[in-house]
């Protein structure tokens, strides 16, 4: 289980994060939305461990991920952002070798370079393995990106894994948001805490097992029922009129603006 | 691309620069035949003297210069890449940080301040406390450098070439200060500082310069993986379990402690830093640990060709080597601006 409580962030004197308490546990798929500015991306940081709160703490099955070994931690924990800006010729499959960097000391061994294999087939970029990563294009670049997360946590350990999405598939095309979120809930179905910052409410209500909605660094509602998501809330949250179109049963209903 | 098959490289690039040394060694203002530079080892080593002019030369001039020549060379190219992924910009060098001629200035500092050291005393300065002072100055310097062209997230080369010219501006102006106070024997040590050249090699400066590389390359060769997850940007580096801000002192205090030494002994040398690491990017790809060994290599070979030219061109006169470096290194710069698209985008990124 990973909690935070009383969270609270600081930036120039503005106040990002106002006291959030929350718990992520394990094997969900949780989906964080909200306005821009509202403090998506500083909590997914404050929660990562890459960013240390002004107060509050952030705990993973109880233990303070501000003192935890980097290293140790990034064998189980990967995030994916935006788009990270790569400026020096690389072939693919040394970009995806840098998640084991973790594992390894010196030299990746055989296991490694197998499981970035795998991890480029899982992330639809098999045949790139040998390509210049600085000739790809942004989507393929993000595939690329995505696939030396999943290697990060390949494997199955003792203590459970944690996949932070933050906005990952803005820069892809429909076809491969939709693969990119349908892998990470295969993973999350296999035990590991999925949490992804996404801006399509759609695509988080069809993917999101547990949705958590913020605003000016809070929590508005942290929803578990597709019926608990209601005009009123997104008018609260997003300030946008929109209509939703219930379906059948288990299936997530559709938001029209 | 054909990565694999590039195992030969470093064999390659070894022999090649084997080949340069005897070549940089034959040919100069004397001639020195392999014979005798063979029979000049042998009568060294079996502590006879030489028995020629030609032996005498090899071993108390030519040898020493080319090895420091070569050393250095390697030395800079390992800065070249240190500092690039320092920077997380493919086109900075030492030279450009402010390094080189903040070590000028703290060099230049010691050679007035010596006048007034006696002989004794002299000695010493010039072999501790000109390394020691150009370390101080080229510290400084590359600090403020890159304290004052970060952003965000990375140092956008804009802001780095534009910091990198005032950090320049001013310790250059502090060394002319340094010479124009000087009397005239020291203001020719100081001009000959911001020239460079290895006319005044000697042994003891080989084997400092030397193992300082060696040293250094073997812990750098260790921060290989740790240098690449820095090339996706501090915070990937840092989900990678990357102590960044551990790791950038440590670069930048071992990349100055080379430039710095190899500064105080030769003088400052530009584009070498730029120039290798570029070309091999372009052949190897920007793995750390392929990368770092390369360059040494190919640092020595193409210094040592420079400064082979810079005896011959004008033989029997000699040019500073940093001239000849910065006449070829500065149009390789100009290009590589251009084909970034720096010039045109506005300069964000390389």
């Amino acid at each position: 289980m990973l909690s935070t409580r009383n969270i609270h962030y600081q930036a120039g004197g503005k106040k990002i994060l106002q006291g959030i308490d929350v718990d992520f546990e394990p094997g969900s798929f949780h989906v964080i939305v909200g306005p821009n500015g509202c403090g998506k991306s500083t909590f997914l940081k404050v929660f990562s461990g890459e960013l240390k709160p002004k107060e509050g703490t952030v705990t993973y099955d109880g233990k303070d991920v501000f003192k935890m070994d980097k290293a140790k931690l990034a064998q189980r924990r990967a995030v994916l952002s935006q788009q990270p800006a790569l400026f020096f010729p690389l072939s693919v499959e040394e970009v995806v070798m840098m998640g084991r960097y973790p594992h390894f000391d010196f030299q990746p061994g055989p296991k490694d370079e197998a499981i970035c294999a795998e991890a480029l087939k899982r992330a639809d970029m098999a045949d790139f393995m040998e390509r210049e990563y600085l000739t790809l294009s942004g989507g393929e670049k993000q595939r690329v990106q995505f696939a030396r997360v999943l290697a990060q946590i390949w494997e199955q350990k003792d203590t459970t894994r944690y996949l932070f999405l933050d906005e990952a598939i803005s820069h892809l095309d429909l076809k491969h948001q939709l693969q990119l979120l349908t892998v990470a809930r295969a993973l999350s179905r296999e035990g590991v805490t999925v949490i992804a910052i996404l801006h399509d409410l759609n695509l988080s209500m069809s993917f999101g097992d547990r949705i958590l909605f913020m605003k000016e660094g809070k929590m508005v509602a942290h929803v578990r029922d597709h019926a608990q998501v209601t005009t009123e809330l997104i008018k609260e949250v997003f300030d946008v009129e929109v209509r939703i179109m219930r379906q059948g049963e288990g299936e997530a209903p559709v938001m029209v603006m | 691309m054909s990565r694999k098959k590039n195992k030969y490289f470093l064999p390659l690039l070894g022999i090649l620069l084997f080949l340069t040394l005897i070549a940089a060694i034959a040919f100069g203002a004397v001639s020195i035949h392999p014979d005798e530079m063979l029979s000049s080892l042998k009568h060294y080593f079996q502590g006879q003297r030489p028995a020629s002019i030609y032996e005498a030369v090899f071993i108390q001039i030519r040898l020493p210069r080319v090895l420091l020549c070569a050393v250095t060379g390697s030395v800079l190219a390992l800065s070249g890449v240190l500092m690039q992924g320092l920077f997380r910009n493919p086109i900075v060098e030492p030279g450009l940080a402010g390094t080189s001629s903040g070590a000028a200035f703290g060099a230049s500092v010691v050679f007035v301040l010596s006048s007034s050291f006696s002989p004794e005393l002299k000695i010493y300065a010039n072999t501790f406390l000109v390394p020691l002072m150009a370390f101080a100055g080229g510290l400084i310097a590359t600090f403020l450098v890159y304290t004052l062209a970060r952003n965000a997230r990375s140092v956008s080369i804009i802001s780095l070439l534009l910091v990198g010219i005032a950090v320049n501006a001013v310790a250059l102006s502090g060394t002319g200060f340094m010479s124009y106070i000087a009397r005239d024997p020291q203001a020719r040590d100081i001009t000959f500082w911001n020239l460079g050249t290895f006319a005044r090699a000697t042994w003891t400066q080989f084997f400092i310069t030397g193992a300082v590389s060696i040293v250094i390359f073997i812990y750098a060769l260790r921060f290989s993986k740790q240098l690449n997850a820095l090339l996706l940007g501090e915070e990937e580096a840092s989900y990678l379990g990357v102590d960044t801000e551990k790791l950038k002192r440590r670069v930048m205090i071992l990349n100055t402690i080379m430039v710095s030494v190899a500064t105080a002994f030769v003088g400052v040398i530009g584009f070498v830093g730029l120039i290798v690491p570029h070309m091999l990017r372009l052949v190897i790809g920007s793995d750390n640990k392929k990368l770092l060994p390369a360059s040494m290599l190919a640092g020595s070979i193409l210094l040592v060709m420079a400064d082979t030219g810079a005896r011959l061109l004008l033989a029997p006169a000699e040019i500073p080597v940093g001239i000849i470096t910065s006449i070829v290194g500065a149009p390789v710069f100009i290009i590589l601006l251009k084909r970034s698209n720096i010039l045109q985008k506005g300069g964000q990124h390389a």
